[in-house]
């Protein structure tokens, strides 16, 4: 979808005052010299702008006012010469550890409700997550149509709540090494800063991402002893993916057949969790396992090991030249700054009214062109195609930067201040 | 941790730690000292190299007699010196895989503080070690993953290992195989890094003898592995790969898959590429089979895979450089067809 060029002008107007105002609240990372920036300007042609550097925080900020972007990063690497244009003269010194957590990658019901998907050959429409080819004419050329909501939202913050606990548990690393960031759209960032990962290459970073999604995890591997029937200790109490399965697999089986099904599991595994339930529970508890077939054991850790797992983007982890949106800069498509939060305070944060970044008073007319539910700053927000409604400055960014709305003549009310 | 200090057998056992440099700079190593390719260390240095090019599998830690300890010490920087004057650089690899066998043969015999002590003192490992806790090893992941992240085997995944607060638990057995891959990481920078050595006259004809030695070791190498495969065809992206592979080097691990897709769509049999990722690296040999007959279909979803695109090639950076050929076409296999075709519409075959 493209914005008009009213829209445009509008969004960059209001980045620009927010940027003027808010040079305080930018949230630099640290060793700000060493980082490359990059931005997406107001422009059609959405191409970024790299091999930016700074010297210091007010450069940056005097630069976001002038340039006023609709997207800013910053990247997770440290370079000798960040402005450099190409890699090897750069001088890549290490990268801090990142990782993204995008709803859209997020099994949520709610998609059935916000999300639409048609084929551009054939013309079929469906809801929900968009099909990889089209179940009637088999052909690939699909258009999603996305949206994001408070459900989406939270199953996001779900996750990187996992995540933050391996990272914390499993490998060590103290709150103040962590830092997170609501993305301004759709999800979390995680950024790790330690020595000890600094000059991690791909491959390790991978192991890392492989860790907190579980992914090659073996069960069979995890528990070698449990596999020889001698012993069958279940080790609630063990580090790692080796007691967090045990734990998991003992809440598992507390729940009911139907819940099992909605947080992803196979009909065959659930079946074969209900016909065993008392069992598996009894010998869970007394910690001895030893009536139980190692292959429904494996079943049931292994599907233990899939919901505890951290649905965290790989490419995004193992790329040591990734851009990362600027912490306390504004999201282009929502108007939503990406904040930093404090880690423990992540469980009761909510981005529909903290991420907020323009001012209540004002006032914007627009007109509805594409309804969809939309919460935001404690109101919730009903409309109709074609509607013409007055509302606050910051979801008529959020309707405006995502296509559902267009500016109507007059646009921004002036402020009485 | 034993205190002890360590002693001219701790130093002929372990050459590459740092008291053994340190004792070698007291004795006064110099090159130029040597004057008889017959002299015992320079005898013992040329069995090391000579030894190194045989199997892994194959590789014993060789007894130190008493008295000895010396010899044997002198001859482990005078095996790099010799190496380095070679200059061939899938020498040094070799050399550098089999000092760390033999490092992990007789590490796998000492008793833990030990173990412990050469970790952190010369790798600066966080390292620790609980005789009452099951296994016994504490490792910290960063130093874990600096080694074992190489390791294809799933049991070598981190998401597989018990780890809490940063800490990794091992075997005494596995912590030795992780210094395994640190030593021959240490040895073979430290041979890439040395300056060009300067060889006295007398030590000159050994050191051609062991050129000659090792070039016949490839040419049997590199005539088996290739078959049919016409190597003068290759795009500048897999010679390059190819090139790394066989002169030692670590090469990334999707550069390996996509040489290997290469390969077997060349129609190369998948025991000759096996062989050749055997004999020039120290990859295991069940896996790399298993790897390979996986890229090949044979096993596994039973796709056959194809190499990269050369866009893909592009944006993981294994593509060196553009020829004339490759602006014609889109990937490295259509590459190869494209240069046989010319080839043998220029006569007759290239000689490799
Ligand atoms: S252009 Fe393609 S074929 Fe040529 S070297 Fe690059 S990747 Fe290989
Ligand atoms: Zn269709
Ligand atoms: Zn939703």
């Amino acid at each position: 979808m493209t914005l008009g060029e009213a829209e445009m002008a509008f969004l960059q107007k209001s980045f620009q005052e927010y940027y003027a105002e808010a040079s305080s609240s930018l949230q630099p990372p640290k060793a700000f010299d060493k980082r490359e920036f990059g931005f997406i300007p107001f422009r059609r042609e959405k191409s970024m702008m790299r091999h930016k550097g700074f010297k210091s925080l007010p450069d940056l900020a005097a630069f976001l006012v002038n340039f006023t972007p609709s997207d800013a990063y910053y990247s997770s690497a440290y370079y000798e010469r960040p402005e450099a244009e190409d890699m090897a003269g750069k001088g890549w010194l290490g990268a801090d550890l990142i990782f993204d957590i995008d709803s859209d990658h997020i099994v949520t019901s709610c998609k059935t409700v916000h999300d639409s998907w048609k084929c551009l050959d054939c013309g079929l429409e469906g809801w929900g997550v968009e099909p990889e080819k089209c179940p009637r004419c088999g052909r690939r050329r699909i258009e999603a149509d996305k949206w994001v909501c408070e459900q989406c939202l939270e199953a996001a913050k779900r996750e990187t709540l996992k995540l933050l606990s391996m990272l914390e548990e499993d490998f060590g690393f103290s709150q103040a090494k962590l830092e997170v960031a609501f993305s301004g759209h759709r999800g979390y960032h995680v950024h790790v800063a330690d020595e000890a990962i600094l000059k991690f290459s791909s491959e390790e970073r991978k192991e890392i991402v492989d860790y907190v999604s579980a992914s090659g995890l073996k069960a069979s591997l995890l528990y070698p002893e449990l596999r020889r029937r001698s012993t069958r200790e279940v080790d609630f109490s063990a580090e790692g993916w080796r007691g967090r399965i045990a734990r998991a697999a003992y809440s598992l089986l507390l729940r009911k057949g139907e819940e099992l099904k909605e947080l992803g599991l196979t009909g065959k595994a659930v079946r074969l969790l209900e016909e065993n339930r008392e069992k598996l529970l009894r010998e869970l508890s007394a910690g001895d396992a030893a009536g139980i077939p190692w292959k429904t054991w494996e079943r049931l850790l292994q599907a233990a090991a899939s919901l505890e797992a951290a649905l965290v983007d790989t490419v995004v982890t193992t790329d040591v030249h990734r851009l990362i949106r600027l912490p306390g800069s504004l999201h282009g498509k929502t108007g939503l700054k990406a904040v930093l939060i404090e880690s423990r305070k992540l469980p009761e944060f909510n981005p529909l009214t903290e991420a907020l970044a323009f001012p209540e008073e004002r006032n914007v007319k627009v007109k509805i062109v594409k309804p969809k539910p939309l919460k935001l700053g404690g109101a919730e927000y009903k409309f109709k195609a074609g509607e013409i409604v007055e509302v606050s400055w910051s979801p008529a960014v959020y309707m405006i930067g995502t296509g559902i709305a267009v500016l109507l003549k007059g646009g921004l009310q002036p402020s009485e201040a | 941790m034993s205190g002890e200090e360590p002693t001219i057998i701790d130093h002929a056992r372990y050459p590459f730690t740092k008291q053994a440099s340190e004792k070698l700079r007291q004795i006064g190593f110099k090159l130029e000292d040597f004057r008889s390719p017959e002299e015992p260390p320079v005898a013992r240095a040329r069995e090391r190299i000579e030894k190194s090019a045989k199997p892994l599998k194959e590789v014993k830690p060789p007894e130190i007699f008493q008295g000895s300890e010396e010899y044997e010490l002198l001859s482990f920087p005078l095996a790099l010196a010799l190496a380095k004057a070679v200059g061939d650089s899938y020498l040094w690899r070799r050399l550098a895989l089999y000092e760390a066998r033999v490092a992990r043969g007789r590490l796998e015999a000492e008793d833990p503080g030990k173990i412990v002590k050469i970790a952190v003192e010369n790798f600066g490992w966080k390292l620790s070690f609980n005789g009452k806790s099951h296994p016994p090893f504490r490792l910290h992941f960063a130093d874990y993953l600096r080694n074992a992240s190489r390791f294809r085997e799933e049991e070598w995944k981190l998401v597989n290992q018990r780890l809490a607060g940063g800490y990794v638990q091992l075997t005494k057995e596995r912590v030795v195989r992780l210094l395994e891959e640190e030593v021959k990481r240490l040895i073979q920078s430290r041979i890439e890094r040395a300056p060009e050595v300067e060889v006295p006259e007398p030590l000159r004809g050994l050191v051609e003898e062991l050129k000659a030695f090792y070039a016949g070791v490839r040419k049997v190498l590199s005539r088996e592995e290739l078959g049919r495969v016409r190597f003068e065809a290759f795009p500048p992206c897999m010679a390059s790969l190819y090139f790394d592979l066989s002169g030692g080097r670590d090469i990334p691990h999707i550069g390996r898959f996509t040489l290997t897709a290469f390969l077997i769509n060349l129609g190369m049999p998948i025991e000759e590429i096996v062989r050749l990722y055997v004999s020039v690296t120290d990859f295991d040999e069940r896996m790399t089979k298993y790897q390979v007959e996986h890229i090949a279909g044979l096993v596994g979803g039973k796709t056959r895979y194809r190499p990269l695109n050369c866009g893909r090639m592009k944006t993981h950076g294994l593509c060196p450089r553009e020829e004339e050929l490759c602006k014609r076409v889109r990937s490295p296999l259509a590459y190869y067809r494209l240069k046989v075709k010319q080839l043998s519409k220029a006569g007759r075959p290239g000689k490799t």
